[in-house]
């Protein structure tokens, strides 16, 4: 049987107004930016200890601004979810750290659907760099059984986001802005 | 002749820029109503031959639109019951007859509609166009789902994933996910029917039923006894077709009336350029008579610098018919809400011909005059104003 990876592909950022009042009170503006990591593919691959997948080629990434002053960065991505497919926002400080977490849609069933969005489990990301540990159960709070594939899958996400982030905003990846 | 009559043109740069842009405008409108038109038909037709069936039951209300919105994969208010399947299947006509169960489930705040399609095996001859990229061709069991190809990408499934309902609380297995067609089966997931019927609370209830006759000159004949299935109406895809094709031929008639409109503002610019432009030059052309030109060499110099004006003006209007397509083409489809998939413009080497011939055609008609007027000037009185 022909058993093929589907791509993950760029995820929207579905109501970036009500996100960035959420998680950037101060915040007067969104710009826009495509970022090119291809050049890097060694450096993240040695960061996040797999090959990097070809949608992580690239990173859009939306820059927070309070006028010209950056306060930090949103960033999405779609994961392998068990039921289905989950879309992850990352609220991102300019200091590395996570601001807020979000799970835009997902079609977990209820029980699953109600861990994974909750304050106590999302809010565990809150802080988090690159560098933390990341581990299910230890740093970040267990699921129960159900939950835990897409549990993982988010956790995963979460800091392969804030390794691209990091990597694209050390100042030589190159992209457009809107 | 060629150079002169361009530098008449480009000593007057404002004006001539003002009258080739009107003919931009008016071809580039002109070239996105031919394309829109010609595109839609095409992909109307496409869409419909693709089909494989000649005829829809479908409840009763607006045939055309019931069966338009069972073809695109939408839902219906009305339902068919059970019963009008086992006298599909019994008329004599009838090669295959599909019974369909749609329901839609959006979400419009996560930008997704859930579309499901409950069907039978009867449908499979009437998917020519279904390849399987991943899995098995049917269903395994009852709590199977086929993918279309944008539906697998979206929830990012592969086969032997789970695919779980929340509105429904149904999970799924993913038996196969189909190749894309460029069908609206790309979108939607596929249940075994009796599984669909139990998850939208429709037992022994069809949105529709896709029929393929034994021998379409079959038609009328059953046509005529499909029609007294109570609750019911057949629709025919050559009638929607033409239907769908009038309608839209109706708008397009008076969308055309405002294109007319607009080269024959086109051409009474040109014709009011170059009559002020001969106006102006009247000792410059008295000068070229008295020089040797002929009348037939001044006609020819007015008439080549309207055709350059218009012919100037054409390629630009058909530049932006080309740029600003795609635009247009994502405002048109705002408002039918049943268009065909594929691009509805088809800016083809017959419409920019078209387009051309109507350029040339304005250039001809508005210049005729004025080079006509030119050619008259007596030199001698010409000279006068000199």
């Amino acid at each position: 049987m022909h058993h093929e990876e589907p791509s993950v592909g760029l995820c929207p950022w579905r109501e970036p107004e009500h996100d960035r009042r959420q998680f950037f009170p101060t915040s007067t503006e969104v710009r826009e930016e495509t970022l090119i990591l291809s050049g890097k593919r060694t450096e993240v691959a040695r960061q996040l200890g797999r090959s990097p997948t070809g949608e992580e080629n690239a990173l859009k990434v939306y820059r927070i601004l309070n006028r010209d002053q950056i306060l930090g960065a949103v960033v999405a991505r779609r994961v392998r979810g068990e039921s289905g497919v989950i879309e992850l926002l990352l609220a991102v400080g300019k200091d590395g750290r996570i601001v807020g977490a979000k799970i835009q849609r997902l079609r977990e069933p209820d029980d699953v659907a109600q861990v994974l969005q909750s304050a106590s489990w999302l809010g565990a990301f809150t802080g988090k760099t690159r560098a933390s540990s990341w581990r299910l159960a230890g740093d970040i709070p267990d699921v129960p059984q159900a939950a835990r594939t897409s549990g993982t899958a988010i956790i995963e996400a979460a800091h392969t986001l804030l390794v691209l982030l990091s990597l694209a905003d050390d100042g030589t990846a190159h992209g457009t802005a809107h | 002749m060629l150079k002169l009559a361009l530098q008449n043109l480009t000593r007057r740069l404002f004006r001539s820029g003002i009258t080739i842009t009107g003919v931009a405008v008016a071809v580039g409108c002109l070239a996105c109503l031919l394309a829109f038109g010609e595109g839609y038909r095409n992909g109307l037709r496409r869409e419909l031959d693709g089909m494989g069936v000649q005829m829809m039951m479908v409840p009763l209300g607006c045939p055309y639109d019931a069966a338009a919105r069972v073809l695109k994969g939408k839902t219906l208010d009305v339902s068919l019951p059970l019963a009008a399947l086992t006298t599909v299947r019994h008329d004599a006509a009838v090669a295959v007859a599909a019974p369909l169960l749609m329901a839609t489930l959006p979400r419009p705040s996560e930008g997704r509609t859930d579309c499901w399609v409950g069907v039978d095996e009867s449908v499979r001859p009437l998917k020519p166009w279904w390849k399987l990229k991943a899995g098995s061709t049917w269903f395994g069991d009852a709590d199977s789902v086929i993918l279309g190809s944008e539906a697998a990408a979206t929830e990012l499934r592969s086969v032997g994933d789970t695919l779980y309902s929340p509105e429904t609380g149904r999970r799924f297995r993913v038996c196969g996910i189909l190749e894309r067609s460029g069908t609206s089966d790309d979108s939607l997931f596929f249940i075994p029917l009796h599984t669909a019927q139990a998850m939208f609370h429709q037992p022994d209830r069809l949105t529709a039923i896709a029929i393929r006759l034994k021998d379409p000159g079959l038609v009328t004949g059953a046509i005529e006894r499909l029609q007294q299935t109570p609750g019911a109406q057949v629709v025919t895809l050559a009638e929607m077709l033409g239907t769908f094709l009038n309608l839209v031929g109706a708008v397009r008639t008076l969308v055309m009336a405002v294109a007319v409109l607009a080269v024959t503002i086109s051409v009474l610019t040109v014709f009011n350029t170059m009559l002020a432009s001969v106006l102006e030059r009247t000792g410059e052309l008295a000068i070229l008579r008295a020089v040797g030109a002929s009348r037939r060499q001044v006609f020819r110099l007015l008439a080549l610098e309207a055709l350059m004006l218009t012919v100037a003006g054409s390629l630009i209007g058909l530049l932006l018919a080309m740029a600003a397509g795609h635009s247009i083409e994502i405002l048109v489809r705002r408002f039918i809400t049943l268009a065909p998939d594929g691009s509805l413009l088809s800016l083809s080497a017959l419409v920019a011909g078209q387009c051309l011939l109507v350029g040339l055609g304005t250039g001809i008609v508005a210049g005729l005059y004025p080079a006509w007027q030119a050619s008259r000037l007596p030199p001698a009185r010409a000279l006068r104003t000199v």
